[in-house]
């Protein structure tokens, strides 16, 4: 009964970790999936895969959003908060009086935040390109 | 005729006993059927009739009051042919599909695509340029990160090689005769020696 007892006990904690580690990154994960069908964000996915075993090996996600998206960014920010507490390594810096993360790093995947003020936003106004310096969030995500 | 007799009546002993063949049996089974059967013998005769007819009458009975059962044939015989079937099959789908698929041309960025303005766009021709300007893009970020979170957390060889120069500004302040000019040179050198 007591070797059941344990046995039962020993299963329930590794399930524990496991399903920690599973869950660690699932706010963020969950905004990158989100991002994929928004109008107003420029996404890429890059896969890398190896020649020998045809596997992908790295997974690189570049989500581009313009400041002025101010309701997106707090809902990144507030995925981070959530998230933070599975990271084991985590940066944040202090941009214009506001403290926002730039770096995040979970078991297996991790997350990258910088600002770029020097995107160039081209648009076709009466038959000529007009352009218009704009800043942007970048956010990566790189899965191993 | 008495031999005869004699020779049934061995026959007859050995029928009960169980130690006669097909061959003798037919015998006995031909002389009580027929007319020449002696007085002594006669009790004999509605046995062997029994035996020659009755055990089929028996054996019919039987049969119409418990229809013949089906033989059952074991079932995992077909399951085992099935699943070796079923196996070999998916064996040649997955050879053919390796086989077919590697035509030698590997696409490294395979699975990749770009989403703008709401549109995917998945030919890794077009989108190859942008794709490499991402990684390297991303790779000087990890670089600039890499060197944030180093000096955060120091790596051994990074210790290693502070201790070391640690100990050598320590020798030289202990080369100094006097416990003042020791002083000074610790307070130079920024190190505190033991």
């Amino acid at each position: 009964m007591k070797l059941r007892n344990v046995l039962f006990i020993t299963i329930i904690l590794i399930v524990g970790c496991l399903s920690n580690d599973l869950m660690a990154q699932d706010a963020l994960k969950a905004m990158i999936k989100k991002c994929e069908s928004l109008d107003n964000v420029e996404m890429s996915v890059v896969r890398k895969k190896n020649k020998e075993t045809l596997k992908v090996e790295q997974s690189i996600t570049t989500i581009t959003i313009n400041v002025s998206n101010k309701a997106l960014i707090d809902e990144f920010i507030a995925a981070c908060e959530k998230d933070e507490p599975s990271a084991y390594e985590v940066i944040y810096s202090k941009k214009k009086g506001k403290v926002i993360p730039q770096f995040f790093r979970f078991k297996n995947v991790n997350f990258s935040f910088s600002y770029n003020n020097n995107n160039f936003n081209f648009t076709l106004d009466n038959g000529k390109y007009k352009t218009k310096k704009e800043e942007t969030l970048n956010i990566t995500m790189i899965e191993n | 005729m008495m031999t005869h007799y004699k020779y049934i009546e061995e026959l007859l002993k050995r029928f009960f006993d169980g130690n006669t063949s097909n061959k003798e049996e037919r015998e006995l089974y031909i002389f009580f059927s027929g007319k020449d059967v002696p007085e002594h013998l006669k009790s004999y005769i509605p046995v062997f009739d029994f035996f020659e007819t009755g055990m089929d009458k028996e054996f019919n009975t039987c049969r119409e009051n418990n229809p013949k059962v089906k033989k059952l044939t074991p079932n995992y015989k077909k399951w085992i042919t099935l699943t070796g079937i079923a196996a070999s099959v998916l064996l040649l789908v997955a050879v053919f599909n390796k086989v077919i698929k590697n035509d030698g041309t590997f696409n490294p960025y395979e699975g990749s695509y770009i989403i703008r303005n709401g549109e995917k766009i998945a030919d890794i021709e077009l989108i190859r340029p942008e794709l490499e300007a991402t990684i390297a893009k991303v790779f000087k970020q990890q670089e600039k990160l890499n060197k944030i979170l180093a000096n955060v957390n120091p790596t051994d060889e990074f210790d290693r090689i502070k201790q070391e120069i640690e100990n050598q500004y320590c020798e030289l302040v202990n080369s100094f005769p006097d416990e003042i000019t020791r002083k000074k040179v610790s307070e130079i050198l920024n190190v505190e020696c033991y």
